[in-house]
């Protein structure tokens, strides 16, 4: 009887050790592929859409119509202050995407998710926030503005609605997905291409809403020039 | 053979319980610096620790051999050690973890609290494990049980 019992201890510590050694096993190659996983990079294709170059040359574009504005000559009816306080603001904003730390970042040829999230804060700290809202929301918030501008007036609502459409964009789940990459599993490639691999959709999303700026930006822009040139 | 990776993994063992222990240590107490905290409030981590560090050295002193010449736990303690290792240098040192970068201590806590009922799991396994294993015969009992069959 004392042996039946001492051996059958002996089954359970050893079933007990069986699992443990199952557990740890699973969570240490875990951990293996997970590093693998984070340290996964994307490398953008040259031939895509939108690539930094691209953006440039739109910057110069948003650049080339705020220049049109000349104090010393303007002889249209607009009120000469307003439209160098539009024109002082769209060049604030054109010099957020012409930043060295923003060049840096997109200079690199493979991007980890480490540096999307830099991109994403960059955008979101400078691009929304000292661009988007700190320079274009004063001018179409019709309770606060102090631009008497009619013209300005008559595109306001249009103007809000893509700051708006700009402000509730996709981004706070790309960042919170981006600092939640701590949570390891394991996950296939069918899975990273019908749901979300991480880095790429993550620096997709982020690139998207670079541009969706920058065509606000050029549109306004392209406003504010024939309202230079026609008024 | 088997005498000599006995021996190896158990004074493997012991090395990676103490570096483990270490680790552990390290995070938990920037842990609470970052939220500044209590060391007694995270306390409760490091109960199965020493749990399993006394029990070792009973095993140790009483000489054992039951707890000591299984090669299979001697194996399973090395593998759980190694990977709390694993775990708490990946909290420190792996740049990749975004949290790792956001924080001023370049310690992705999350990560490693994430981690944390795994590590209780494994040291409470063990320790009961180890507990279990100290139950069994004398050889001379089983000797003379054997030549009582025969």
């Amino acid at each position: 009887m004392k042996k039946f019992i001492v051996d059958y201890i002996h089954i359970i510590a050893m079933t007990l050790t069986g699992l443990l050694f199952g557990l740890s096993f699973f969570l240490l190659f875990l951990n293996f592929y997970h590093v693998k996983e984070v340290s996964y990079s994307y490398t953008p294709s040259e031939s895509s859409s939108i690539t930094y170059e691209k953006m440039l040359s739109r910057i110069n574009t948003i650049q080339n119509n705020a220049s049109v504005y000349n104090q010393s000559n303007y002889q249209g009816s607009e009120d000469a202050y307003e439209m160098l306080g539009i024109q002082s603001k769209l060049n604030n904003c054109v010099k957020k995407y012409q930043e060295e730390n923003l060049k840096k970042l997109f200079s690199k040829k493979s991007y980890l998710a480490k540096d999307v999230f830099e991109l994403l804060n960059y955008y979101q700290n400078n691009i929304l926030n000292g661009c988007v809202v700190l320079q274009m929301y004063n001018l179409v918030d019709t309770d606060q503005s102090t631009y008497k501008s009619d013209q300005l007036k008559k595109v306001a609502p249009f103007l809000k609605l893509e700051i708006d459409s700009l402000l509730n964009n996709g981004l706070s789940y790309v960042r919170s997905n981006l600092k939640n990459n701590d949570i390891y599993y394991f996950s296939n490639d069918d899975s990273k291409n019908t749901v979300f691999e991480l880095t790429r959709d993550s620096y997709q999303e982020v690139l998207s809403n670079y541009t969706k700026t920058l065509d606000f930006l050029e549109t306004f822009s392209t406003w504010y020039k024939d309202i230079v040139l026609g008024g | 053979m088997k005498k000599i990776l006995n021996g190896l993994f158990y004074v493997l063992q012991l090395l990676l319980l103490i570096i483990s222990f270490a680790g552990t240590l390290y995070v938990i107490l920037q842990m609470n610096a970052r939220l500044e905290k209590n060391f007694m409030e995270n306390f409760n981590v490091f109960i199965p620790f020493l749990l399993l560090f006394v029990l070792l050295i009973i095993n140790i002193f009483a000489n054992q051999k039951s707890v000591k010449d299984n090669l299979f736990y001697n194996i399973t303690s090395t593998l759980s050690f190694t990977t709390i290792i694993i775990v708490a240098l990946r909290a420190i040192l792996d740049n990749n973890l975004i949290l790792h970068n956001v924080t001023t201590y370049q310690i992705d806590f999350t990560y490693f609290a994430n981690f944390l009922p795994f590590l209780k799991i494994l040291l409470y396994g063990l320790s009961i494990a180890n507990v279990l294993l100290m139950f069994h015969l004398k050889e001379s009992t089983s000797k003379t049980n054997t030549k009582d069959l025969k």
